[in-house]
């Protein structure tokens, strides 16, 4: 089978896993899944992707705008545990 | 457009209906599958990706530019312009093909026992001795036991060019063969471009030997038939490719 076939299944397989897991330990915010979907989504890109380095930076751009969505999640937990209004 | 673009429209679409029942239901699960959907779908859609046998198509088609890039190059050191001749000879005790192109004065026969080296000399001519672009696929078809006819039948000869050219080459979708005496005419439907611009770079070696489309098939023919071949002309049309060959 292509890596790029094995790419899509592998990812589509774990977002879902992760859903139905998360789903089933009543999960209820949506930060975490989406926390969750990144970190699957770095790891097989990473790692199974097979992709050609001059096309290495489309994939850079759409990870760096997914993990400033990730910070500003990240940050506003931060301020809610600090208790801290803006 | 590939099947991945299409898969990263399918679940970008997909991400965007769980997104809208999310709004409609505010079931956390929808939104959580559109999340999924929208990062897979605008990964697919995002990537420029290419498929690794195209990437190797044009590979190969480089390579078949550099071997008209010397043939026009001998070509033109000989000062050669008479087209060549597809012929069938022996080598140990096998067959192999072999295009003759004479150097001196055209000429509509050749009879070539066995192999020799670049040049093969006769009483009153000279011949350059190529190897055609078909060369290794005779091999396969001799492996396959494709049998050699002199008869000259359509649908013998298009059985033969179909499973050549459609199902071990994929040169195109399919193939339609006319016998007309001694000429025969191939129609390539649906054929891959990659070698339509060869006659604008190399006109001297297309217009002796054929293009590779052309020489895939004479080699082919001339196998099959065990007589000459020449590649009278060929018509590049946006979705065929006509050539016309002699028998001679």
């Amino acid at each position: 089978m292509m890596r790029a076939s094995i790419y899509v299944i592998s990812t589509l397989v774990l977002f879902c896993i992760s859903t139905i897991m998360l789903y089933y330990v009543g999960e209820k915010r949506l930060d975490v899944y989406f926390s969750i979907y990144l970190l699957i989504y770095m790891i097989t890109t990473e790692i199974i992707l097979p992709i050609k380095r001059r096309y290495r930076k489309y994939v850079n751009i759409f990870i760096a705008i997914l993990f400033v969505i990730f910070m500003v999640l990240i940050t506003r937990r931060v301020i809610e545990i600090l208790g801290l209004k803006l | 457009m590939s099947r991945f673009k299409l898969l990263g429209i399918y679940l970008t679409l997909a991400g965007l209906l769980f997104f809208i029942i999310y709004e409609l239901s505010n079931i956390l699960l929808y939104m959580a599958f559109s999340i999924s959907c929208f990062l897979l779908g605008t990964t697919l859609l995002i990537l420029p990706y290419e498929e690794r046998e195209k990437a190797f198509i044009k590979g190969i088609t480089f390579v078949a530019y550099d071997f008209y890039a010397n043939l026009e190059k001998i070509l033109k050191e000989f000062n050669i312009k008479d087209k060549g001749i597809y012929t069938l000879i022996r080598t140990g005790g096998s067959t192999s093909i072999r295009v003759i192109i004479p150097i001196a004065k055209e000429v509509n026969k050749i009879n070539m026992e066995g192999d020799s080296g670049l040049l093969y000399t006769t009483i009153d001519n000279i011949f350059l001795n190529i190897i055609p672009p078909g060369f290794s696929l005779i091999k396969i078809l001799m492996k396959e036991g494709i049998p050699l006819s002199s008869e000259l039948s359509t649908p013998n000869l298009q059985e033969i060019l179909y499973r050549c050219l459609v199902d071990i080459l994929e040169l195109c979708k399919s193939v339609t063969v006319t016998v007309l005496g001694n000429i025969i005419i191939v129609r390539l439907n649906d054929p891959i471009k990659e070698f339509y611009e060869l006659d604008k770079v190399y006109p001297r070696a297309i217009e002796i030997i054929g293009s590779p489309y052309a020489a895939f098939i004479a080699s082919i023919l001339s196998y099959i038939t065990r007589r000459n071949i020449k590649v009278l002309n060929e018509e590049f049309r946006k979705e065929m490719i006509i050539t016309r060959f002699e028998v001679l």
